[in-house]
């Protein structure tokens, strides 16, 4: 039986196959290509991002596009799986021949594509991640950042503790990059802004972990004033579910992620009076362009309201468009010229990118949550906007960052 | 059934013209196809690599492997780590790659071997899942969640299909490789232990080391599959070592047809046709891959290799 | 505080007992490792989801209810499974009841997502359930304490049927030496239907009681399954007894481990279920 080696005519037979489900494709205009998890881990998140960015796409198209053309979105799916983006970020680049990258979600995703934008000279804005590596340990001219990122966001966490007087602090950080990040700027930060602060704790749930009884006994055993939360999603979720059996927040106050999809996937089971904090609220933007973009987004879709990423993907277009329209091209020097020398009407207030490490000075958002009259779910009130001015790292941290990324 | 189809390997000779035919016929595909569909053809390779190597311990030598993806991830981290971390040139990054997996294959093989049936799986899960927690959480080597990138340019900087040519070399190689060692004495012995411990053992031949033999070999295939995979991509991340990579060859040897050489190839086609292909019009293509097993189990116990045996067989006799 | 820490660390050693059991239960007697358990455990979990709001909703019977009815539905579920596909493989390779049970997992998570979507869902605790009971500085959650419970029940019932009931006997004959049971005469068929269903409602079991205690999402089969291995591995495959003291252990383990060494923990309970594994075997040989 020769047959067990014959793997020949299957194999040419699924390769043509291949061949004729997929073909080369052609536009004119802008191409904007977009990698992210639209399913997979992130698919809960980035839904309302893709239908932000429609919105986007077909206001700017229909107020005559930008340099002469409309902007067409390729949109590719990551699976939140890093091999797949860069896979379907090269394809972007090579078959849809994109002008420009957006889009990611996972940092691992953002991470893998990173490299791939800078070696074949392709401009990449993350939308949806917020590590701030791509940008600073191993940036490069090509990629931007539009939202706080993690060394960011640790600092504005800082600044919101250090108003609000805590001192003993523990903290709770998922075990990975942005958890130990966060905690680890956090905790530098406010060492500078309040020297009286100390972190009397630190505990490490694994990402995935969603039986976090123990951690919350450890936590409360300390008496502290806060319990700094470094989880997202069902971490967070578990938290504050299981933390009300042992009295958590009357113990102590709770400051954690919480962005809009999480109000809505928990809605009541949020108590009143945690401290969250998030990148693109929609209830706390005061912008009209904000008051009518979730008009809008609410109209298109049965009456959702759009989640932070949706906030921060329609911005990222506008961004795109701006800058290109600055620039006259889609030439990548020149549009980072244009980004760096104009300033963005956004959702989100006026935002600047600087030049050093092309990121955005962006806002962090933090206040308290309760439940009012105007949504179905509870939402921040008394929403403390830390500007990014106040949070975006100086050069010598950046360059030194990248110097540690080189060894 | 299963029995008939172990001993069934009769021809040990390898069938050049066939190997030549499919290697033009790749070839060609790659250069004719675009990139999205060169990237398929890339994946189908290694991952036909990856599951082969695993084969050979489902198929062959009676084992059954939990956390082979470690042995594929580590090829990539070996790779990543000798370049990014201790400067080496590329091409020695290239050979650390196969060496680290079979290196571990070493190690782990050697606890594994210790133990049989189910109680050998589970050690390789749990010899899996610490090397995925220390991937995962020793930041300062190997870049924890957020991997190391950038350290090779993604193809080595070629394009789809001259990388895919490079892959299609180096995997056809292993596969002849592979063939020969089922094939010879060395492969004999390991399945004469996999289908009967106890006799082999009277005939001389140690179970443990005849295993940790194969361990070894098929950690060292694993590796090389995950070093190109590594190149390909020009990155690695924790979950080339996770227990989705994993499952997906587990998946793939399974839906080939146990106890055919061809399996992990025949699964590496179907299983990645349907998550590039039909993940784009149907998301739940898994569930697909699901009934296509039951139905293997119910229908076929040999698999798509079996399928393919018994048309060829009939086809052939027909044409004579 | 270590205490403390102990106490929580058996309560949640108790619900992992509850998720392991069913899984030991059907290697004790069928040899079949089920994959699918983790896929049974979260159907569970979403099942109650659904159907909690239509039974007397907010209360606390209401509630307990739609788990038991959960558990019942996912046993027959199960039970389909076994009686249609499993069946069929038992006198097969054993690679084969591998092949049927990853294949379950791949279609209940993809069911999953078609039928509850990728968001997180959890179900919101009576309010009667939601408190603790609170002596000095420590707080035992009224859940946390329903759960244990219910684990206690189980363990005690099962324990009851194995050692006073015919078929408990002829399941610890079936344990011990599955011929023996066969040359009895005993239809060995009904024996391993009646534990896998048995297995199947335990976990949905479980599940429901997780839905209300945590926020669970499509990717909770994969976790489950590995953390329900490692307690069945750890106290002896087939060992209902060594998994409650394995569950036990592991969620001590975990609960203080986090104090001393909040990064290990995990490898900590990897290494114990490989030198577990180790250890046993080099005791075979020696014997």
């Amino acid at each position: 039986m020769k047959t067990s080696i014959r793997f020949g005519v299957p194999l040419a037979a699924a390769l043509l196959a291949i061949g004729s489900a997929l073909g080369p494709a052609y536009a004119a205009g802008v191409k904007i290509g977009y990698v992210g998890g639209i399913s997979g881990a992130c698919g809960g998140l980035t839904h309302s991002a893709r239908k932000a960015m429609e919105i986007a796409q077909d206001e700017i198209n229909s107020a005559g596009g930008v340099l002469g053309g409309p902007i067409e979105i390729v949109w590719r799916d990551s699976k939140t799986k890093p091999d797949e983006g860069s896979k379907q970020a090269r394809d972007l680049i090579l078959s849809e021949k994109v002008d420009l990258l957006t889009g990611v979600c996972s940092s691992s995703v953002f991470m893998a594509i990173n490299p791939i934008a800078k070696q074949y000279g392709v401009p990449l804005f993350s939308a949806i991640s917020g590590t701030h590596k791509a940008t600073i340990d191993f940036g490069h001219p090509f990629v931007v950042q539009t939202q706080p990122h993690t060394l960011m966001e640790g600092k504005a966490l800082a600044e919101y503790a250090a108003r609000k007087g805590w001192k003993n602090i523990v903290t709770m950080g998922l075990d990975y990059e942005w958890g130990r990040t966060t905690v680890k700027v956090f905790t530098e930060e406010l060492a500078k802004l309040n020297p009286d602060a100390k972190i009397t704790r630190q505990l490490w749930p694994r990402i995935g972990e969603t039986n976090l009884t123990s951690y919350i006994t450890a936590a409360l055993a300390d008496e502290p004033d806060l319990i700094m939360a470094v989880m997202f999603g069902s971490g967070t979720n578990s938290l504050i579910k299981q933390g009300k059996a042992y009295g958590l927040l009357q113990r102590t106050e709770l400051l954690t992620f919480l962005s809009t999809e999480s109000y809505m996937s928990l809605g009541r089971d949020i108590p009143d009076g945690v401290h969250g904090w998030a990148r693109g609220p929609f209830y706390a933007l005061t912008a009209d362009a904000a008051r009518e973009f979730v008009a809008k987004y609410q109209a298109a879709h049965d009456g959702e309201y759009p989640n932070d990423w949706g906030i921060l993907g329609y911005d990222v277009m506008y961004i795109i468009a701006g800058a290109l329209e600055k620039a006259g091209s889609t030439d990548p020097a020149a549009l980072r010229e244009a980004l760096g020398a104009m300033a963005f009407d956004t959702l989100r207030g006026e935002l600047r990118m600087r030049t050093i490490d092309n990121t955005f000075n962006a806002p962090s958002f933090i206040g308290v949550t309760r439940m009012t009259d105007d949504y179905p779910f509870p939402v921040m009130t008394d929403v403390n906007v830390i500007p990014g001015d106040l949070t975006l790292p100086d050069e010598t941290t950046v360059q030194a960052l990248r110097e540690a990324a080189k060894g | 059934m299963a029995a008939e189809h172990r001993r069934g390997n009769a021809s040990w000779s390898i069938d050049w013209r066939l190997v030549a035919a499919t290697f033009v016929l790749v070839a060609i595909a790659l250069h004719l196809s675009p990139p999205l569909v060169a990237f398929a053809i890339i994946e189908v390779m290694i991952f036909a690599l990856y599951a082969s190597a695993l084969n050979l311990l489902l198929s062959y030598s009676g084992m059954v492997s939990f956390g082979h993806a470690v042995y594929f991830g580590l090829g990539a981290y070996g790779l990543a780590i000798t370049i990014a971390k201790f400067g080496w040139p590329m091409w020695a990054g290239v050979v650390a790659g196969p060496l680290v997996s079979a290196f571990f294959g070493l190690v782990y093989g050697a606890l594994c071997v210790q133990l049989t049936a189910i109680y050998a799986a589970m050690l390789t899960l749990a010899c899996a899942e610490i090397t995925f927690a220390i991937v995962f959480q020793w930041f300062d080597f190997t870049g924890g969640d957020s991997g190391i990138s950038g350290h090779v340019p993604a193809m080595m900087g070629l394009s789809p299909a001259w990388f895919g040519m490079v892959v299609l070399v180096v995997v056809t190689i292993c596969i002849l490789a592979l063939w020969r060692v089922v094939h010879a004495p060395l492969g004999l012995t390991i399945r004469a232990v996999g289908e009967n411990p106890v006799r082999a053992a009277a005939m001389g031949h140690g179970r443990k080391r005849v295993q940790l033999a194969a361990f070894v070999i098929s950690a060292f295939l694993s590796g090389v599959a995950g070093t190109l995979y590594g190149i390909f991509h020009g990155n690695v991340f924790p979950e080339y070592v996770g227990v989705l990579f994993t499952i997906d060859g587990l998946v793939m040897v399974l839906l080939g047809g146990l106890y055919s050489f061809g399996a992990g190839i025949y699964g590496a086609i179907v299983y990645k046709l349907l998550d590039n292909v039909m993940a784009h019009y149907f998301e739940y293509w898994q569930l697909v891959i699901g009934v296509i097993l039951v139905l293997v189990v119910l229908v076929s116990p040999a698999g798509i290799a079996g399928l393919v045996s018994t048309v060829a067989a009939r086809l052939r006799g027909r044409a004579g | 505080m270590i205490i403390v820490q102990v106490l929580q660390g058996l309560m949640e050693g108790v619900f992992l007992f509850l998720i392991a059991s069913g899984l030991t239960l059907i290697f004790g007697v069928s040899r079949i490792v089920n994959f699918a358990h983790g896929s049974f455990y979260m159907l569970g979990a979403f099942l109650t989801y659904q159907i909690h709001p239509w039974i007397a909703a907010g209360t606390p019977g209401g509630f307990f209810t739609s788990i038991l009815l959960c558990g019942v539905l996912v046993a027959l579920i199960g039970l389909a499974f076994e009686l249609v596909f499993l069946r069929r493989v038992y006198h097969a390779e054993e690679l084969m009841q591998l092949v049927l049970t990853l294949a379950a997992v791949l279609i209940v998570r993809d069911l999953t997502k078609f039928f509850w979507g990728l968001d997180d869902v959890t179900v919101v605790l009576p309010d009667a359930l939601s408190g603790a009971v609170i002596m000095g500085d420590l707080f035992l959650p009224t859940y946390q304490l329903a759960m244990v419970t219910v684990g206690v029940l189980v363990l005690v019932s099962l324990w009851a049927v194995l050692k006073f009931t015919r078929a408990g006997i002829v399941l610890r004959a079936a344990t011990d030496d599955r011929g023996m049971v066969a040359l009895l005469g005993i239809n060995q068929a009904h024996v391993f239907t009646a534990v896998f269903t048995v297995g199947s409602f335990l976990a949905g079991i479980a599940g429901g009681f997780a839905a209300a205690f945590e926020s669970v999402n499509y990717l909770l089969d994969a976790r489950v399954i590995v953390l329900a291995f490692i307690v069945v591995v750890i106290g002896g495959l087939g060992n209902l007894y060594g998994a409650l003291f394995a569950a036990l252990g592991v969620g001590v383990v975990k609960s203080l481990g986090l104090l001393w060494a909040p990064r290990l923990s995990m490898v900590v309970i990897f290494l114990l279920m490989a030198v577990v594994l180790l250890f046993r075997s080099l005791r075979r040989t020696g014997e």
